[in-house]
Parts: structure tokens; sequence; C-alpha cells
């Protein structure tokens, strides 16, 4: 008997392509999702605009400056959402027992649980968070040498992937709690938030440590946005980014770790 | 009085019914505080960029949004009953029509609980922590009893404006079978323009000119403004009469739309 064994990629891609068509049939829900959810995303642009149009600047930073930051958490905020919605919603997985299902298939959990969902409709955050993002590189008059590339092109990545390990974060917590817990919204949404100025204008510097080690919100976007800008020279704050990868691991690991100690809730 | 004692039933059994969920009320005052001193430190710091063009003081902005923060969940735009929408949606909502009382009043008095009973939960803790603070992130006293009294009539009137502006959305459901879109447009806009994302007084002179024509004005942000006394007392009693007209206009207008959607409502069974 021959046995076929698809790649990761290509079951990955077929998936992908099955959850958008399956969003496809309901157009009209689907643009109306997508039109609620841009509102939400634009709600909170229009909200850093009214607050500029009155101080014009925030401690010393100016709008296209605090945008490039909103649009580049946003844009690694819509990617993680759209890609890694499994893991955000993975409570109910578990609340529903369907957990047990992921558990049986001869794949790995990771990809079991990351095809188990994807959310098309957070499309349109995404697109109106790159067209703010086009807007404020366009009007920071940024000087793009190679260095200063790589930086831009880290901190969007470095966003990502810090959102989508929050998310995995999150799922893990699940496998203790049973509930998803509100709290991982403080990380998540509140970093959201945070993230859309540059970090110092908090004043507090207790705050931007926490977000540097701790759940590295800095490393992403606050340090090479310093770079980008000109405000420090050293080419590490550009590299930054790269600690993501090590807040990624550390929770996948807890994700593991919490399938370990995962008792079905039998229903 | 036995009218009423219907209705007030169906309110204690909800407050009962939402007093359990006390797990998800700590969880809900730990993420209320974290989003209450990141909204301060943000004001903050653009007070200190142009103090000059900041219409409140820091003592002002901090008792606002900590307000703001502990009555979160009495003036949740996006938090609809999903059970009533669920009854619309299955057809359930027959048993409720058999039933010998009105369903406007009685959604209404459901709405009222559930919200009444997580802000309970939620609100003193709040206020109490918050009011030994450091100064500039300190929740203040009001200035005086007159305030407070005022600021606890408002504070009901938009309440009950809130509602009774949700009402309308609720019922929506019934034309439209499907309440995502509505919701999420609703939900956003209506925040938006309560104040719920940026203060009132901070938005810009024309938006706020704009928004005096809508009922936005008049709900959350008002008793928040009446307390820490940007609004002077005149003005504090000019609003809580427009938030009495706006009543006035919201509930009969729920009340016919209720009607004009339950005469075309048509229960398959099954």
């Amino acid at each position: 008997m021959k046995t076929y064994h698809v790649s990761a990629f290509r079951m990955y891609r077929s998936f992908f392509s099955m959850h958008l068509r399956t969003a496809m049939e309901y157009k009209s829900s689907f643009l109306m999702t997508i039109f609620g959810m841009t509102l939400t995303s634009f709600a909170s642009f229009l909200a850093i605009w009214i607050l500029f149009d009155r101080f014009h600047t925030v401690d010393g930073y100016t709008l296209s400056e605090v945008l490039l930051c909103h649009s580049t958490i946003m844009i690694g905020f819509s990617i993680s959402e759209i890609l890694l919605r499994g893991f955000d919603v993975f409570s109910s997985q578990v609340q529903s027992g369907s957990f047990d299902r992921l558990l049986l298939r001869p794949r790995t959990l990771f990809l079991s649980v990351l095809v188990s969902r994807m959310e098309f409709a957070r499309v349109g955050r995404l697109v109106q968070s790159i067209v703010i993002l086009i807007y404020a590189v366009w009007k920071t008059n940024l000087t793009f040498t190679a260095a200063h590339t790589a930086a831009f092109v880290l901190m969007i990545l470095g966003s990502a992937v810090f959102f989508s390990a929050l998310m995995i974060l999150g799922a893990g917590v699940c496998f203790f709690t049973i509930e998803g817990i509100e709290v991982m919204n403080i990380f998540t949404h509140g970093g959201k938030e945070l993230g859309s100025y540059p970090l110092d204008i908090y004043n507090s510097r207790a705050l931007i440590l926490f977000f540097t080690f701790f759940v590295p919100l800095s490393c992403a976007q606050y340090y090479p946005f310093l770079y980008l800008t000109g405000r420090e020279s050293s080419f590490f704050y550009a590299l930054t980014p790269c600690y993501t990868i090590v807040f990624f691991l550390f929770s996948l690991i807890f994700f593991y770790f919490g399938v370990r100690h995962y008792q079905s809730t039998g229903s | 009085m036995a009218f009423l004692q219907k209705y007030l039933t169906f309110f204690k059994m909800r407050i009962r019914c939402g007093l359990q969920y006390r797990t998800a009320a700590l969880a809900g005052i730990a993420t209320q505080f974290c989003w209450g001193f990141m909204y301060i430190l943000l004001y903050h710091a653009f007070r200190n960029s142009d103090p000059a063009a900041y219409p409140m003081t820091a003592e002002q902005t901090a008792t606002y949004i900590w307000l703001q923060q502990a009555f979160l969940t009495l003036f949740a735009s996006w938090q609809l009953e999903n059970d009533l929408i669920a009854q619309i949606k299955d057809g359930t909502v027959a048993y409720d029509l058999c039933r010998p009382v009105s369903l406007y009043p009685m959604w209404f008095c459901k709405c009222m609980a559930s919200r009444l009973s997580r802000a309970m939960l939620r609100f003193l803790p709040i206020l109490l922590i918050c009011g030994f603070l450091p100064a500039g992130y300190r929740m203040c006293l009001p200035t005086s009893f007159l305030c407070l009294g005022l600021f606890l009539l408002s504070l009901t009137l938009a309440f009950l404006l809130t509602i009774a502006i949700l009402m309308p959305v609720h019922i929506s459901v019934f034309f439209l079978l499907n309440e995502s879109g509505i919701r999420s447009v609703f939900a956003n806009v209506m925040d938006f323009c309560c104040g719920g994302l940026i203060p009132i007084p901070l938005m810009p002179a024309a938006l706020q000119k704009f928004l005096s024509f809508t009922p936005f004005l008049y709900m959350q942000n008002t008793p928040y403004l009446i307390y820490n006394g940007y609004l002077p007392i005149s003005d504090a009693l000019r609003a809580i009469c427009i938030q009495l007209c706006w009543l006035v206009f919201f509930i009969p207008l729920g009340v016919w739309m209720m009607k004009k959607a339950l005469r075309r409502t048509v229960i398959q069974g099954g």
C-alpha cells in the first residue's frame, strides 16, 4: 500500500485555500465583517489624528512618526490575527473537547491548530494599516540605507512574531484555566494600544524594561523605530526584533508544556 | 404595583445570575486598571507637550479615566444581550411572547440587570484603590454634595439612555436576522462618539458641536464631566434636561419598533 505524505507546506496551502473559499461563500456577511473590523482600527487611527490636531507633537514625536509606530504594530497584529486565529480562539477547542480530535491527527499539534482557523475578515485592517504605513514613511522623510531597510523589515516581522507568540502563549494558558482569560488581553490589545506610540512618551522606565525583557514589545518595534528615525545610531537597535524569536520559542515550549498537562473536559 | 412586580423579578433573577461571575470580574478589574494607567500616562504625555491646549487639569483627567474604567460595563456599546439575540434567531422568543408580560420592558430590565450586576462587582474596588494613588493619578472627590448628587442623577439617566439606544439595535435583529454587521458598525460609532476612545473635551470644537446634536454627547461622558467639575453646575443641569429629552425620544421609538417587529414576525414551528 502506498502512503501519501503531503508536505506541511502543501497541507497549509490547501487549508488556506479552503478557509478562503469558506469565507467567500458568505460574501455579504464577509464584506460587512471586514467593514466593521476596519472601522475598529480606523477609530484608533482617528483618535491619534484628533489628539495631534490639538497638540501637534507628543514628547518631540510628530504625527507621522507616531503613525509609523501605530501602523507597524497594527500590521503585525493583523497578520497574526489572520494566520494564528486558531490559537486566539483556542479556549473554545479546549472547552468543547474538540482538541482531542487534533491530538489524534498524524501531524504536529502546532500545524493542526494553525490550520484549524484562519480569519480573513481581518484583511481590511491589514490593508488600512499598510496604507497608513505608506503615508507615514512618505511624510517622515526617512533615509533608507540598506541598514535602515533591514530595520524597517525587521520591525514589521518582529511585530508579527511578537503578537503570534502572545497568541500561542494565551492558548497554552487555556490548558490550565480551561477558560480563555481576559488577562491576556492586557498584553495583546494593551500591547497594540501601547505600541501605537513610541514607548518613551509614557515616561516610565519600568514600563519600557518590562516590555523589553518579559514581553518584548519594545524589541519588536520601539528600538528599531528609534534607529529608523535616526534617534539612535547603533545598528544593534535595528537587530532587537530578533529577540522576539526567543519569546516565540518560549511560547511554543509553554504551549507544548500545557499539552502535557491537558486533561480532556470530556464533553 | 403588581404590574411592576413581574419586571422586578426578572431584574433580580438576572442580577443574581450575573453576580456569579466573580473570577471574570477580578480579571476585568485587573484589565481595567492597566487600561486606566495607560490612558492616564498617554494623556499626561500630551498634556506635557502642550499644556495650554489641554482643557482639563491632571486630576480631572485621572478622575475621568477612572470613572470611565469603573463604570465601563454600564455603558459598553459592544455589549449586546446575546441570549436575547439568540432567542430571536432560533425562535424561542415565542415563549416570551406567550408570557403575560410586555417584551420591551422585560428586555429593558434584562439589559439593565446584566449590566448592573457586572458593574456592581467592579466599580467599588476600582474607585477605592484609585482614591489612594499618588497625585496626578488619583481619583479625586467631587467638589460639593450638589455635584455628587447631579453626578448620580446624570449617571442613572446616561445608563437608561444607553440601554434605550441599544434596544432598537436588539430589535433590528428581527428584521436583519444577523446582528454581526450592525453590531460592529454601531458599537464602533457609538463608542467613539460617546468619548469611549478619547474624552469629548479633547475632540476638535467642530466635532463637539456636531455631537451636541446627537444623543451620544449626553451618555457616559456627561456624568464624568459633572463629577470632575469640568461642567459647571448650570451646564450640568442643562445636560441632564437634554438627557431626559433623549430618553423620552428613544423609549417610545423602541416600543414602536418592537410593535412593528412583532407584527411581522412569523414563528416557524419545529
